[in-house]
């Protein structure tokens, strides 16, 4: 297991040569959120896909994130805007205004970014996408689901603990007003 | 010239037969339908499923119904079955001892051996001891990584970490030296502290080697030979997976606890039997040949079983107007499966595969009340309409339409909720047996064995066809070829297998590979059909020899699947039998049988 290679500061851009590596490409407009691009190499540093990231002029977000897709030899690209607050994760083979995810301003937080960039990275290796941020911490959604219904079941037998507990409460209450009224 | 119909109401459809039928000529079979049954067969409910088939069946002919000569009914089959699971084994652990599971990026590679600390209190640790470092989720990766850092460069010996969220690679590639880390242990908070562990992380592609072996685990922890018996549950529970960490606890008692399942009483006309489900499928089939022929099976009140067949028999009862206590369970099949169950007291969610019986049992009955349901259905159609035939034998009649059989010749009914048999001799003599177990059975199985817990996505499984979506644009089939698609296929099935249903692609939510559904989709096929295939048609044989049946017809519902035909045939080569899916009229398929023996029964009939 290889660790990845540091990802270049965004001066060092690799111009010429970057089409023969088979990496994910984010193409940024300027000024490039910094911050939010993190999350997402995040997402794809976890799941050991490497990546590129590349500053460019203002343009519409899906026609980046999909020019990023096409210049990727993995095919899979994402755009991102830090002024706009928005990302979007795009394949070569779609077409440009059907992106694969497309995130509003008010996702724009770490956990769906890094989600986004453990989806691109899925992506690539062809497993199923994470759909929910819980997801991104578990990759087992049915276990999860699993374990609330067993938290329930031992929440119902506490109850019914408590419950046998309040039942003999009562009876001897009740006992003791029939002694009293006796 | 005058038109008759014959119906078949059976459990899951109902079908129509329409013959032009003149005296001095042949039956002319001209249409034919199939609808779903309306409520439960032998119910006056059935009558409005009988008068859509009939329409459906009259109008392309432009026959109003009321032309109809006569509509002949079958005596259907009193059989109606059920079907439950037992589970035998399940593995509880006490105090909290074990995690073992696939992560889908578990971080480094390797075993590492030594105590569970918590980050928070490494400053104060020994630094003579190797230590396994338990991660909460309220630790981000930057700082639990720079901590790790920080103590390892201060000589504390590191030699793993057991993580909360799906962090392991962010935190191992932040790391100065490399160490096996375990993520996505859901219940971090309930890894004992301060306990001897042992973690393995296995390269990509390959499951872990040493905890899944006892023998292993003994030497690590320096077990004695009562130690190593206990734990291998453990082992058995982590075969498979690709990290994985045991944790020795003083009282770490894991066990294999063996549920009271219950017991069943099978009364032959012979003899008596008592035998407890835990003994397993096999010995309760034993059984269930030597007491055999059954009159009466019972179960013990309480159990799962217990409840299936107070269901059946309480169905029946109200069915027929007899009091329950009238009603008895005839036949069971008990099918051996592995279950998968969560693992009591596990950290991240495990499972193990536990042992269970699966049980199908039927009830049948003197008679089903049909011909309430004639008159009912004479009064709403204002046709004459009789109880004709019945079943099996119409059945049988039907089958022998099909090109290139004749008797002695033999029919498998493969329904909902009992297998079927039927013998036809050169004399005509039929004979007839029904069993129980059939397509709910296999439904209910591959629901268990995959814990879905969800019955219409398990029948879907049973029966279509699965697939693989391998990319946006193209999915590979269960049996290798390449679909293509111009539109992008839905993100959610990206990556995963999917039913290829009637309605289009349905992701099954399961971690396990495609080929593992395939497995167990067909297994649970051929114990329910190919075992009951076999033993009906053991039973309606000659000298109950298979070897002299010649021909044997396929039909039903579950004759029409894409692989039962085939497994059965495959069975039955070695007698010697022509085995295949009927061809009613040589344009039904399996279908129709009934209807049409009806028809041409009257018309023999109606000749002499």
């Amino acid at each position: 297991m290889k660790k990845n290679k540091e990802i270049s500061p965004v001066e060092d851009k690799l111009i010429a040569g970057s089409e023969a590596k088979p990496v994910v490409r984010i193409l940024t407009t300027v000024p490039s959120p910094d911050k939010a691009i993190g999350y997402i190499l995040w997402g794809l540093e976890e799941e050991e896909i490497p990546v590129e990231i590349e500053e460019v002029e203002e343009k519409p977000l899906k026609l980046l994130a999909k020019q990023a897709a096409d210049g990727s030899k993995l095919n899979v690209g994402i755009g991102i805007s830090g002024t706009d607050q928005m990302a979007v994760l795009h394949h070569r083979d779609l077409p440009v205004d059907k992106p694969l995810f497309s995130m509003a301003a008010d996702e724009f937080n770490m956990t769906q970014l890094r989600m986004l960039g453990a989806n691109a990275a899925r992506l690539v290796k062809g497993n199923p996408l994470l759909f929910h941020s819980e997801q991104a911490y578990s990759s087992a959604p049915k276990d999860s689901m699993q374990l609330q219904q067993n938290d329930l079941n031992d929440l119902a037998q506490l109850s019914q603990y408590k419950l046998g507990e309040l039942i003999t409460l009562l009876v001897t209450e009740l006992l003791t007003n029939i002694e009293r009224q006796g | 010239m005058p038109y008759i119909a014959g119906v078949d109401i059976g459990n899951n459809s109902t079908e129509v037969a329409i013959a032009e039928f003149a005296r001095s000529d042949e039956a002319r079979i001209v249409s034919s339908s199939i609808v779903k049954t309306v409520g439960i067969k032998g119910t006056v409910r059935n009558v409005l499923g009988v008068i859509d088939a009939l329409d459906r069946a009259l109008s392309p002919l432009g026959i109003p119904r009321k032309d109809l000569d006569i509509v002949l009914l079958n005596e259907a089959t009193p059989v109606i079955g059920d079907v439950a699971m037992e589970t035998i084994t399940e593995t509880v652990i006490t105090e909290s001892a074990m995690i073992g599971h696939n992560p889908s990026t578990p971080g480094g590679m390797g075993l590492a051996l030594g105590t569970t600390i918590m980050l928070e209190d490494m400053a104060s640790a020994s630094p003579d001891k190797q230590w396994i470092v338990v991660i909460p989720g309220s630790t981000e990766f930057r700082v639990a990584s720079e901590q790790l850092n920080r103590a390892m460069s201060a000589k504390f010996q590191i030699a793993g970490a057991i993580v909360q969220k799906d962090d392991g690679v962010l935190i191992h590639n932040r790391l100065h030296h490399s160490i096996p880390i375990v993520d996505e242990v859901i219940h971090i908070d309930r890894v004992p502290v301060g306990m001897p562990a042992a973690l393995e992380v296995a390269v990509v592609g390959k499951t872990i080697e040493k905890l899944s072996n006892p023998y292993d685990i003994a030497t690590l922890f320096e077990l004695t030979p009562e130690e190593t018996r206990d734990i291998v549950p453990i082992a058995r529970a982590l075969t498979g997976t690709r990290s994985a960490v045991v944790i020795k606890t003083p009282r770490g008692d894991i066990q294999e606890r063996r549920i009271p399942a219950g017991k069943i009483k099978l009364i032959g006309q012979h003899q008596k039997v008592d035998i407890q489900i835990d003994e397993g499928a096999e010995s309760i089939m034993e059984q269930v040949v030597k007491v055999s022929p059954l009159l009466e099976i019972q179960a013990e009140p309480g159990t799962n079983v217990g409840g299936m067949f107070e269901t059946v028999r309480q169905v029946m009862a109200d069915l027929t107007d007899q009091p329950v206590s009238a009603i008895r369970v005839q036949d069971i099949l008990a099918v051996d499966t592995l279950v998968p169950q969560r693992v009591r007291g596990s950290l991240a969610g495990e499972y193990s595969l536990g042992n269970a019986v699966g049980l199908a049992a039927m009830v049948e009955t003197q008679k089903l009340p049909m011909q309430r349901l004639a008159r009912k259905l004479e009064e709403e159609i204002m046709v004459p309409t009789i109880v004709a035939g019945v079943e099996a034998e119409m059945a049988i009649r039907g089958a022998l339409t099909t090109p290139g059989t004749k008797p002695p010749m033999a029919i498998l009914d493969l329904g909902g909720g009992s297998t079927d048999a039927s013998l036809i001799n050169e004399s005509g003599e039929i004979k007839s047996v029904h069993f129980a177990g059939a397509g709910e059975m296999v439904t209910l199985l591959i629901d268990k064995e995959l814990g879905l817990d969800d019955l219409e996505l398990a029948e879907k499984i049973k029966l279509f066809p699965l697939a693989k979506v391998e990319t946006l644009f193209h999915m590979r089939h269960e049996n290798g070829s390449v679909q293509f698609f111009h539109e992008p296929l839905d993100p959610r099935l990206f990556g995963r297998v999917v039913v290829i249903s009637e309605n289009g692609p349905i992701p099954v939510e399961t971690r396990e590979p495609l080929a593992k559904i395939v497995e167990i989709r067909q297994k649970a096929k051929k114990k329910v059909f190919v075992h009951n295939s076999l033993r009906a048609l053991e039973r309606v044989g000659p000298a109950n020899n298979i070897r002299l049946i010649s021909f044997v017809a396929l039909v039903g519902g579950s004759a029409l699947d894409f692989e039962i035909p085939r497994m059965i045939s495959d069975s039955l080569i070695e007698y010697g039998v022509v085995t295949g899916r009927a061809n009613i009229r040589g344009t039904e398929g399996p279908r129709n049988a009934v209807a049409t023996g009806l028809v041409l029964a009257y018309e023999e009939k109606q000749r002499n």
